[in-house]
């Protein structure tokens, strides 16, 4: 199991961020997001590269336009 | 640049220094005037934020925006219509300095981008992020939280339309505060209004101090 946002979901073997994205619900046409993996940042250009680990704690924040 | 204010009248910088630490007491007066915190863009959200943090008695101000004050800046921004067509930080800076003459304010009329984000923020220990674009949101809050020093980031995200004031939170991850509703962006028919904006301009730069009071020596 992974945890999104407090959320649990299932973990797959090879699972990278955007996978997690996927499963959590998110489509990426929503393009602004901050992502953390057990509180460490992970870069946008690492998303499809970064291999995420069973047990782990992923927060997304949505960055929305307004400023 | 290097802004400084010439009063006018029969106050001085230490008449406000010595204000300050009557006011909040001379342990809070004295954290808040050593510390540095970066605005990163000087909209709705960061000139709100600015003043609150100015008349809070923050030390140093880092201003960073590349736009100049338009008439549409009028229903949120710290702009009167003498602004207009004045860059932001220029005229932000002037207000500031009226506010609290013995601040300091180290000013760049820049866009903000990967290769600068790093070197205009270097001196502060938090960030408040307040620009428009969600790319260039983004592009700041990882560039700083992934650089070489340890610092806060303080983002605002959904403050679009009004009231709901129920739904504005804050919510932290890791050194990422982030204040909003987290749903309402900006859109066709969701317009930015002042008193929503200014809610979150201003719980920015409350958790600003927040994060400044708490910080470890």
């Amino acid at each position: 199991m992974i945890q999104v946002n407090g959320k649990e979901f299932l973990w797959k073997n090879g699972m990278d961020l955007y996978d997690v994205f996927k499963s959590a619900g998110y489509t990426l046409s929503k393009p602004s997001l901050l992502v953390h993996v057990n509180g460490e940042v992970v870069k946008r250009e690492q998303w499809d590269s970064f291999s995420v680990k069973d047990g782990s704690v992923i927060d997304l924040v949505n960055l929305l336009r307004g400023g | 640049m290097l802004y400084t204010y010439y009063m006018s009248n029969n106050y001085s910088v230490l008449d406000f220094d010595t204000m300050y630490r009557h006011m909040h007491t001379a342990e809070v007066a004295e954290k808040l005037k050593v510390s540095v915190v970066g605005i990163a863009g000087l909209g709705g959200l960061g000139s709100n934020a600015a003043v609150a943090l100015a008349r809070a008695g923050i030390g140093t101000l880092i201003l960073v925006d590349f736009d100049r004050v338009e008439l549409s800046n009028l229903n949120r921004q710290c702009y009167t219509i003498d602004d207009i067509g004045k860059y932001k930080t220029e005229a932000l800076a002037e207000r500031l300095k009226k506010i609290n003459p013995s601040i300091r304010l180290l000013v760049y009329t820049v866009i903000i981008t990967r290769e600068n984000c790093q070197r205009l923020f270097k001196d502060a220990s938090v960030v408040v992020e307040a620009v428009d674009d969600p790319s260039v949101k983004e592009l700041i809050i990882e560039t700083l939280l992934t650089g070489p020093r340890k610092l806060s980031v303080v983002a605002g995200s959904g403050m679009g339309g009004f009231g709901k004031n129920e739904e504005i939170k804050e919510r932290r991850v890791g050194n990422l505060t982030v204040i909003g509703d987290g749903k309402t962006a900006v859109a066709e028919g969701v317009p930015l209004l002042a008193p929503r904006v200014g809610i979150v301009a201003n719980m920015q730069a409350n958790a600003v101090i927040e994060r400044i009071m708490t910080e470890e020596e």
